[in-house]
C-alpha cells in the first residue's frame, strides 16, 4: 500500500474507526493484530514471498521465550541478527546458500530492532514477556510497520491496553493536521524534489562518467546532494506525520521521529534530532552497554571521553552498514562513525583547551553557530550521497580526483549553509513582529477547514503528472 | 465534539467544498470536451494531455455504427484530421493518435477502443494506423520503467485495469459511467491544467531569455512558412539517432506488435488500414532508418496481408516543402492528406489477395 493511496486512506479510516470502537482487551489485540496482517499482506504478491519475513519473526519470538528463560545472552541475540542478515543477503554472509525464491524483506530491518529490544529487556527482566497474540500485534503494528518509529514495547502495551481518548476537538484537528502534511509532503512536494534530484543525479552521473571534474561536475554534485537531503527529509518526515497521525486518531502516540534537525549545530545534536527513535536504539542497546564494557576495562576517568569518541564510532558504523547489505553502505557507516567521533574528540579537546566556560561561550556566539551548523548539514548532506550513488559512479568518486571534488564540495556547501543559515535566522527574527496570517480558529470553524484542506491537498496530488516517488526508507 | 460528529462534519464539508468546486470547474469549457474525440486538441480540453485527454474520452465510442478510428503517433494525429476525413468519408471519425507513442502503446490504444464500441458495431469499424519508423522504437528505449504513458494514466485515476481478463488493458466502468467519470475529475484536473497553460510561457521567456545571451533559438511550431535550418535539421536527427538507437540494436518486437494488433482486430470483425506516412527526403537521405523500415515492412507485408480485413498502403507525393519539420506536414497540405487518405480507405490496393 502506497501512503498517498485511495487503498491506504480507506484502510487507516477503518482501522481508526474499528480501534475506537473496540474495548481495550483481546478483542482489541485480535483486531490489531488482524489489521497488522491486511496491511502486511499489501506488500506481497504471494503466500510464499512472505514466508521469509514470518518465519523471522517467529524466530523472533522463540527467542523472546528464550531470553525470558535464560536471559539476553550475546549468542542468542547473534543468532538473530545473523538470520536477519541472511535473509537481507548482506556481503560479508555471501558464503552462506541463499533461499532460491524471490521474497520480500519490507519491514524486516524494523521488526528487527522491536525483535531485539524484547529479547534483551525481557531478558533483563526490565519488561515481562509479552504473550503471542500482543507480539505480532506489536511487531507487526502497521502504522510503523515499513520504517518506525521504533516504539518500546512497554509504550505500545500500555497504550493498546488504555481506552482510547475521546479526545478534544483541538486534537482531532490536530492529527488530521498531521496526516493532511504528510499527504501534502508524500504526494506533491516530494513528487517535485524527486523529479529535480533524478534530473540533476543523471547529469552528475554524466559528468563522472566523462571524468570531467570540471566546475559543473562539482556544482552537480553540491546540487544532487544537496536535494537529496531535502527530498529524504520532506520524503521520511511526510510518511512520519502520515504515521503519528493516523496513530493519534486510532489513540495511541507513536514517539516522534524528528524535531528539527535542520537546527542543529553539530553532528551529535543532529543525530538527536533526526531518526531519533532510532538513534535512541542505538543507544539503549549499543553505544551505552559498549561504553559500559569499555569502562570496567579501562577504568581511567579521564579516558572516559576518548572511550565515548570510539563507542561513536562503533555505534555509528554499525548504524551506517545497517542501511544495506553492500560495500558502500560500509562506507557510510566509516563515514558517519569518523564524522561523529571526530565531532566528539574535537568537542573534547575544545573543552580541554578553552575550559567548560569557555567553549561554552565560543558556542554560544552566532557566527560560531551558523559555520557549525554549515558544516554538519554539509557533512550530513555528503555522507548520504552514499544512499544514491551506484557502485560504478561511487569507485569514480572515490578516487583522487574524486575525493578533492567531494571534499570542495563540503567547503562549499559549509560555507554557503552557513550565509543561508545566518540569512534565514536574520529573516525569521524580522518575521516574529509579524502578526499570523490566519486567526486562531474556533472549534465550530475546525471540521470545514479541514475539509478545505484535504480537498486542497487531493488537487495538488493530481496536479503532479507523476506517481509519487517510493518511500525513501521502505528499502532499508 | 466528539469523534464521530467531528468526520461526520469534516465529510459533509469535504461533499460541499467537492460540488462547489465541480460547479466551479464547469465554468471552464463544459461541454467542449464532451464531443467526439480529437486528442490533437486535448491541449485545449481540461485534461491537458492526450494520453489523460483519451482515456477519459474513450467512453464515446460506445454508440452503434460505423466510424474510422486514427491510430499513430503526432504525425498521424496532425496530419489525418477527423473534420475533413470524415466530410469524406461520411462518417464520424474519431482522432485517437499519442504525439511519441510506439507500437506497443498503440496496440494499447486499439485494445481500449475496441473494449469500448459495441461488439454489434466493431464490423463497422475501419482502424487506420498511421506508421513510420519512429513507432518502431523498442519498448525497451521507449518506455524504460516498464509503464507507457496509458499505463501512467490508467493507474492513476484507477479507471482501468492494466492486466485485464482478457491480457491486456481493459476498463473498470462501463463506457457510459466514463463521463461521470470525468466530470469527478474535473476539480482534480484544474491543478494540472494551470500548470500546462503555464507551459508555453516558460518556453517563451526561455526563449526569450537564451535570444538575450545571444544565443539563436526558435521554437517550432506548426508552419506554412517555416523552413528548418541546417542546423535544425542536424538537431533533429540527432534526436532520432538518440532515440531509436543503432539500427542493429533494433528488436522485432514493435514489428510484432503491429501483426499482433492486426490479428486483434481481423478477430474482432473490424477493418485495420496500415497507412505508411511520407517523411521529407532529407530526412530519408540523412539517416538510414527509413530504409531499414522500409526493408522489413516489406518482409511483413505478404503476412499483414494474409490477416482478413488488413491493408497495407502508403501514403505519398508530397515533397520537402510540404513538411514544416522533421516529420509533421504542414496545415495547407492537411487537405491533400485527408484526399489521398480517403480515397486509400475507399479504394485501397496495396494487399493484393
Amino acid at each position: 500500500m502506497k501512503f498517498d493511496s485511495f487503498a491506504f486512506i480507506s484502510f487507516c479510516a477503518l482501522a481508526v474507526a474499528s480501534l475506537r470502537l473496540v474495548k481495550p482487551g483481546m478483542l482489541r489485540l485480535l483486531l490489531v493484530v488482524m489489521l497488522n496482517f491486511v496491511f502486511v499482506a499489501s506488500f506481497f504478491d504471494s503466500l510464499r514471498q512472505a514466508l521469509p519475513l514470518a518465519g523471522f519473526v517467529m524466530a523472533g519470538y522463540a527467542a523472546v521465550v528464550l531470553s525470558s528463560r535464560i536471559g539476553a545472552s550475546l549468542p542468542l541475540i547473534g543468532v538473530v541478527i545473523l538470520i536477519f542478515a541472511w535473509l537481507k543477503r548482506y556481503d560479508f554472509l555471501a558464503f552462506l546458500p541463499p533461499l532460491h525464491f524471490l521474497y520480500v524483506v519490507v519491514g524486516l530491518s524494523y521488526i528487527l530492532f522491536r525483535v531485539l529490544h524484547l529479547v534483551i529487556d525481557v531478558g533483563q527482566k526490565a519488561i515481562p514477556r509479552p504473550g503471542f497474540i500482543s507480539y505480532l500485534a506489536y511487531v507487526l503494528f502497521f502504522p510503523t510497520f515499513v520504517s518506525g518509529p521504533i516504539q518500546r514495547y512497554e509504550d505500545f502495551d500500555g497504550q493498546v491496553s488504555s481506552p482510547v481518548a475521546p479526545g478534544t476537538t483541538h486534537e482531532l484537528y490536530m492529527a488530521c493536521q498531521r496526516i493532511i502534511r504528510g499527504m501534502a509532503l508524500i504526494g506533491f512536494v516530494t513528487v517535485l524534489t524527486h523529479f529535480l534530484f533524478e534530473r540533476i543525479q543523471l547529469r552528475f552521473y554524466g559528468a563522472l562518467a566523462a571524468s570531467t571534474f570540471s566546475f559543473s561536475t562539482f556544482a552537480l554534485l553540491c546540487a544532487a546532494a544537496s536535494l537529496f537531503a531535502v527530498h529524504l527529509y520532506l520524503n521520511f518526515g511526510g510518511y512520519m506525520d502520515i504515521v503519528i497521525g493516523v496513530g493519534r486518531l486510532a489513540g495511541l502516540a507513536l514517539p516522534e521521529n524528528f524535531n528539527r534537525p535542520y537546527l542543529s549545530r553539530n553532528f551529535l545534536e543532529f543525530w538527536s534530532r533526526w531518526h531519533i527513535t532510532l538513534s535512541e536504539w542505538f543507544k539503549f542497546y549499543l553505544f551505552n552497554p559498549l561504553l559500559r564494557l569499555m569502562a570496567q576495562k579501562w577504568r581511567a576517568p579521564s579516558q572516559m571521553p576518548y572511550l565515548a569518541v570510539l563507542g561513536f564510532f562503533v555505534t555509528f558504523t554499525v548504524m551506517g552498514i545497517w542501511h544495506g547489505s553492500t560495500r558502500i553502505f560500509l562506507a557510510y557507516g566509516l563515514i558517519l562513525g569518523s564524522g561523529i567521533s571526530l565531532n566528539k574528540l574535537y568537542q573534547v579537546q575544545m573543552t580541554a583547551w578553552l575550559g567548560k566556560k569557555g567553549y561554552k561561550v565560543l558556542a554560544g556566539r552566532s557566527w560560531y553557530g551558523h559555520l557549525c551548523r554549515g558544516l554538519t548539514l554539509a557533512y550530513f548532506a555528503l555522507s548520504i550521497v552514499c544512499l544514491w550513488i551506484d557502485a560504478s559512479h561511487a569507485q569514480v568518486l572515490s578516487r583522487f580526483r574524486g575525493m578533492a571534488l567531494v571534499f570542495i564540495a563540503f567547503a562549499a556547501l559549509s560555507a554557503l549553509t552557513a550565509v543561508l543559515s545566518f540569512a534565514i535566522e536574520r529573516l525569521t527574527a524580522r518575521l516574529s513582529n509579524v502578526p499570523p496570517w490566519m486567526p486562531s480558529l474556533s472549534d465550530r470553524v475546525l471540521p470545514a477547514w479541514t475539509a478545505i484542506q484535504i480537498f486542497l491537498v487531493a488537487v495538488a496530488i493530481f496536479s503532479v503528472d507523476s506517481n509519487s516517488p517510493e518511500f525513501v526508507y521502505k528499502v532499508f | 465534539m466528539s469523534a464521530v460528529r467531528f468526520f461526520s462534519l469534516v465529510l459533509l464539508w469535504l461533499g460541499i467544498v467537492y460540488a462547489l468546486a465541480i460547479a466551479a470547474s464547469l465554468l471552464y469549457r463544459p461541454f467542449a470536451d464532451l464531443r467526439g474525440i480529437d486528442t490533437a486538441q486535448s491541449e485545449k480540453s481540461l485534461f491537458a494531455t492526450e494520453t489523460k485527454y483519451l482515456m477519459f474520452s474513450l467512453g464515446r465510442l460506445n454508440y452503434p455504427g460505423p466510424r474510422v478510428i486514427v491510430l499513430g503517433a503526432s504525425n498521424a494525429g496532425t496530419g489525418l484530421r477527423p473534420a475533413m476525413l470524415a466530410s469524406r468519408l461520411g462518417m464520424p471519425v474519431y482522432n485517437l493518435s499519442v504525439g511519441g507513442s510506439n507500437a506497443h502503446e498503440i496496440g494499447e490504444v486499439t485494445d481500449l477502443a475496441l473494449a469500448n464500441i459495441p461488439a454489434n458495431s466493431w464490423k463497422q469499424t475501419i482502424f487506420v494506423d498511421g506508421i513510420w519508423y519512429g513507432q518502431f522504437e523498442s519498448d525497451r528505449r521507449r518506455w524504460p520503467d516498464g509503464q507507457t504513458d496509458i499505463d501512467i494514466e490508467a493507474a492513476r485515476y484507477h479507471l482501468y485495469l492494466l492486466d485485464g481478463p482478457a491480457g491486456h488493458i481493459e476498463p473498470r466502468l462501463p463506457p457510459l459511467a466514463m463521463d461521470l467519470a470525468a466530470l469527478a475529475m474535473r476539480p482534480f484536473l484544474i491543478g494540472l491544467k494551470l500548470y500546462y497553460s503555464l507551459d508555453p510561457v516558460i518556453t517563451d521567456v526561455r526563449t526569450w531569455v537564451l535570444q538575450l545571451l545571444g544565443n539563436k533559438v526558435r521554437v517550432l511550431g506548426e508552419s506554412d512558412t517555416l523552413v528548418l535550418t541546417p542546423a535544425e535539421r542536424k538537431l533533429a536527427i540527432d534526436d532520432l539517432i538518440s532515440r531509436m538507437g543503432e539500427l542493429g540494436q533494433w528488436d522485432r518486437g514493435g514489428f510484432d506488435g503491429l501483426v499482433a494488433m492486426a490479428h486483434d482486430i481481423s478477430a474482432h470483425g473490424a477493418r485495420l488500414i496500415i497507412l505508411d506516412l511520407p517523411l521529407p527526403d532529407w530526412h530519408k537521405r540523412a539517416i538510414g532508418y527509413d530504409a531499414e523500415y522500409q526493408r522489413r515492412m516489406a518482409a511483413l507485408k505478404m503476412q499483414l496481408c494474409a490477416i482478413p480485413n488488413v491493408g497495407v498502403e502508403t501514403l505519398d507525393g508530397f515533397s520537402d516543402d510540404d513538411f514544416f519539420d522533421y516529420v509533421h506536414p504542414r496545415p495547407r497540405v492537411k487537405e491533400q492528406w485527408a484526399q489521398k487518405t480517403a480515397d486509400l480507405v475507399a479504394h485501397g490496393h496495396g494487399c493484393v489477395r
